[in-house]
This record gives C-alpha cells, structure tokens and sequence, in this order.
C-alpha cells in the first residue's frame, strides 16, 4: 500500500533528518514507530500524510508514484490518511460533531448523509452529550477522542497517530491502543508513533525505530504481560 | 436536529476588518474623479458643439462705407439658407467689447474698427463653412473669417486632459485597491496558517481554501464599494444643490449621460470583481508553496 525506497528528507538547505528509509505499510498492518526525541519520527510521520516532499528516494502509495504524481491529485490521497495529532489540532471555531464532521465535508460528502455515521462514532468515544460544546471547553482527554474521531470518521485506509499517549496516563494510553487496534480490525493500517517502548512492547505488533536519521524494522515481537 | 456543513475557515478570516473602509475611500474617490472626469467632458463637448456652429465675418475698410457693405453681405448669407441667424454686431457693441482692455475713452470711437457679423450655422459642418467662406469671398474678398479653430482646438485638449486625469486616478485607485487586497489576504493567510494547513493536509483542494478567502473578500469589497459610491453620490448631489444656478449656466444641458452614471454605479461591482479575481491568486499562489 505503501512504499519508500531510500527515501531522504530535510528541512530547506538543513541537514538530512531522514535518511535511506526503505519501508512497506502493507494494508490492515499495525506498527509502532518509536525513536528519541528529535530522531525524526514526526518528519517520517510529514512524509506518510504528504504534509512534506522527500529529498530523494521514491514513494509510492497507494498504488501511485508521488514523483509523478500531479500536485492536484494529491488531495484524494490526502482524504484516504487519517491523522491523530501530539497536539490534536481541533478547529477552535467549530463545535465537537462539526470538527469529527469536517474530514467528510472536505470529501463533499452531504452533511445529512454523514450525520448518523458522526453521531455513532461520538456516542464510540464517549463524547455523545458533548457533540455541540466548542473545543475550547474539553478536557485534554475528550480532545483527544475527538482528535481521533475525526482521524477516524471516512474510514482512511491508513491511520497515523502521533505521540497519542504522550498527555495520558498508563491506563489510558493502554485503552487508547486497544481503541486503535479496533480500528486496525476494520481493515485500516495504523502506525503509531510513540517513545514509550514499554507500552508498545506489551502489543505484538512490528516496530520501526528511528535513530540517526535510519530506520531499523523488527518485524514481529514478542507480546509482553498485560497486552 | 439539521446542521449545516462545517465552514473549513472561521466566518471572519480577517481579511482585515478595516478593508471594507479602504475600498469605500478608493471607491469614493474613483467615483468623484470619475464623474468629475465626465462632467468636465460632456461640458467641454457642449462648448465645442456651441462654438462649432458660430462663425464671425469681420469687414474693415473706411468707416463711412462699412454699414452698407454689411448689410450687403448678410443679405448675401441670408439668401444661401445656410444660416439659422445673421447677426451684424451694432458698433457700439464692437466698441463695448474694446472697453475691458481699452478702457471707456473716447479714443475708442476714433479707432478704425471692424464691421463684424454673427453667424450661426444651421449644421456645423466642413460643407457648409466652406459654402460661406466662397460666399464671403466672392462678395468681399477682404473679409476674414473666424471659425473659433485656435479656441475650439485648446477646448479638446483640455476635455482630453479631464479624460487622462480621471482615468489615470480611476486606474490608479483600481492599483491601490488591488494592493490592499493581496495583503489583507496575505494577512489573513498568515493568521488562520495553522487551520488552512490542516485542511489541506485533510485533502481540502486549494480551490475550496481560496473560495473560502474569495468570498469575503468580495463582500468586503461589495460593502465598502457600495458606501463610497453612496457617500461620493450624496456629496455631488449636495455640490449641484448649493451650487446649481451658477453651475447650470456653465455645465451642459446634460452633464451626465445615463450610459456615464452606469458606469460610474458600476464601480463597487468592479471592485467585486477586483476582490475575487486578486484574493483567489493570492491564496492559490500562497498554497503553491504548500505539497
């Protein structure tokens, strides 16, 4: 589904943050990305939702060559990724069920023919008696699901999520994961980026960790206790 | 419960607030320049058409003789149909027209003045003044003609010069107006940069963020163009009140045509149209820098 090959990436004239990464998302697949701080998991998360050109190397998804690729037709890849962002980027001058709807609105999709699929999806995550508040009154955590909601609401092909544990505790990290592993068995692939090794290692999934730039894969692990 | 589609930018992206006030001060000033600009052309064309059809025949010669060879010459003009009127000029006139410069001496009765003859044209066309200047010619071959050609000539200029000058302000104002718009949209980008990279990493086409931009520019636009029109029509409204009688007798009959004022109503939707087209190139020129 998607592909880099010996792809390199940097900011303007900077250093490459990015190199050599050689990778394959294959559909339905779950990985962990993991790495320190500033090892470049966020600009290998830039180049997976097409927010950044690589420098070098190649990248084909979703059957498409971007090296080719027009920029035009760029958007309707864009509408197959869902995005959970460390800092859940909400619309603060939309309300809770416009945010979740707004992925939808963008696709042209009618409002009346998304509105059943937007309310379920909040009644999922918990948030059903809040879809009209305004962003500004949620707590960090009901952020978040709705951060995750909206990555969620046009069922993406491929799910990305960065640092979604970051502002949680153990417990709920943990309930976040399983919440994206059930996403993960609709079909969807999910990458999640994270720098805490322990609760990844407590799920059987692949792990891709960064580290000077180079990205290393382990495959499969072990589960861990607790998964 | 019906919900509309969520709006991809807040209501108000701030295509600066102050803009609408901008556009109603170009707006106001393109107005009066250009209805200045056709008021002084339309007039200048009514003088034109006025002098146009005004000839004077001047006679000089022994003062004894020149009341007979007058008359005789405009009987001759009477008899070609060419003229609406033939007016000999009384000399006492000829001599009234003398005092400004001369002062009322006595010595102005002493001068060798001129007989002279008004002339007024029934079509002031080339045809018809050639027709009577052969037939002053003829009858009194010393006789000139002054068909107003030096005055007339200063008069077009000067209506070509009102054109240029309200023209150059009108383009100049579009300029400015244009201007104001690509920063307030650039200012505006600059201010929601978070929330039109998110929708564009979402798949938002650049088309759909630009329209976004473009429409309130243009209701900003329309509202500030539409006051200066306003505010431009009270204050010449006001002008031709307080200054109507001595203006009426300088201006032309009908200063203003209706295909004028057309145009001179126009200008908000110009500036419309100047909104759309400079917000939309200014917010996809911008998003090309964006993947």
């Amino acid at each position: 589904m998607i592909r880099f090959q010996n792809v390199g990436m940097r900011y303007g004239v900077g250093p490459e943050v990015l190199r050599d990464i050689s990778l394959h998302i294959e559909p339905g697949s779950f990985h962990f990305l993991h790495g320190d701080s500033g090892a470049g998991k966020s600009s290998l998360l830039k180049l997976l939702y097409l927010a950044h050109r690589p420098s070098r190397g190649s990248i084909s998804m979703f059957g498409e060559e971007l090296g080719t690729l027009p920029r035009s037709r760029l958007p309707a890849l864009r509408r197959r990724i869902g995005v959970v962002f460390q800092d859940f980027r909400l619309l603060n001058h939309l309300s809770v069920y416009e945010n979740v709807l707004l992925p939808l609105s963008i696709a042209g999709i009618d409002d009346s023919r998304a509105r059943t699929n937007v309310t379920e999806l909040l009644d999922w995550v918990g948030l059903r008696p809040r879809l009209d508040d305004m962003p500004q009154t949620l707590s960090g955590g009901e952020k978040q699901r709705t951060a995750i909601a909206r990555a969620v609401i046009s069922k993406p092909s491929l799910l990305l999520a960065d640092e979604p544990t970051g502002n949680v505790d153990e417990r709920i990290g943990f309930r976040l994961i399983r919440l994206f592993e059930e996403l993960h068995k609709t079909g969807t692939a999910v990458v999640v980026a994270t720098h805490d090794e322990a609760l990844a290692a407590r799920f059987p999934h692949p792990r891709m960790t960064l580290r000077d730039g180079g990205l290393n894969i382990e495959e499969r692990l072990s589960m861990a206790s607790g998964a | 419960m019906i919900r509309r589609s969520p709006p991809l930018l807040p209501r108000d992206v701030g295509v600066t607030r102050y803009m609408p006030w901008i556009v109603a001060i170009l707006t106001f000033l393109a107005a009066l320049s250009a209805s200045g600009g056709m008021l002084l052309f339309r007039t200048v064309d009514a003088w034109s058409d006025d002098l146009r059809s005004v000839l004077t025949v001047e006679l000089s010669g022994p003062r004894e003789s020149l009341p007979a060879r007058i008359d005789a010459l405009a009987g001759v003009l009477r008899q070609s149909g060419l003229a609406d009127s033939i007016q000999p000029v009384p000399a006492e006139d000829v001599v009234a027209l003398l005092q400004p410069w001369l002062g009322s001496t006595a010595v102005i009765g002493d001068l060798p003045l001129p007989g002279l003859i008004d002339i007024r044209l029934s079509r002031p066309d080339a045809e018809a003044i050639a027709q009577i200047r052969a037939l002053v010619a003829a009858t009194e071959p010393e006789a000139s003609i002054d068909d107003h050609g030096l005055w007339l000539g200063q008069l077009r200029r000067l209506a070509r010069a009102a054109q240029l000058l309200s023209l150059t302000v009108v383009l100049l104002v579009g300029l400015a107006t244009t201007l104001a718009i690509v920063f307030g949209t650039r200012a505006a980008l600059a201010a929601h940069r978070d929330i039109v990279e998110l929708v564009h990493i979402m798949g938002a086409r650049d088309g759909a963020i630009a329209g976004r931009f473009q429409r309130q520019a243009v209701a900003m636009a329309l509202r500030g163009g539409f006051v200066g029109l306003a505010l431009a029509v009270a204050l010449l409204f006001a002008l031709s009140y307080g200054m109507g009688p001595m203006l009426g007798t300088m201006l032309a009959a009908e200063p203003w045509r209706a295909g004028d004022l057309l145009l001179v109503s126009a200008l908000p939707l110009l500036a419309g149209l100047v909104a759309a087209v400079t917000a939309r190139w200014t917010v996809l020129r911008e998003l090309r820098n964006l993947y």
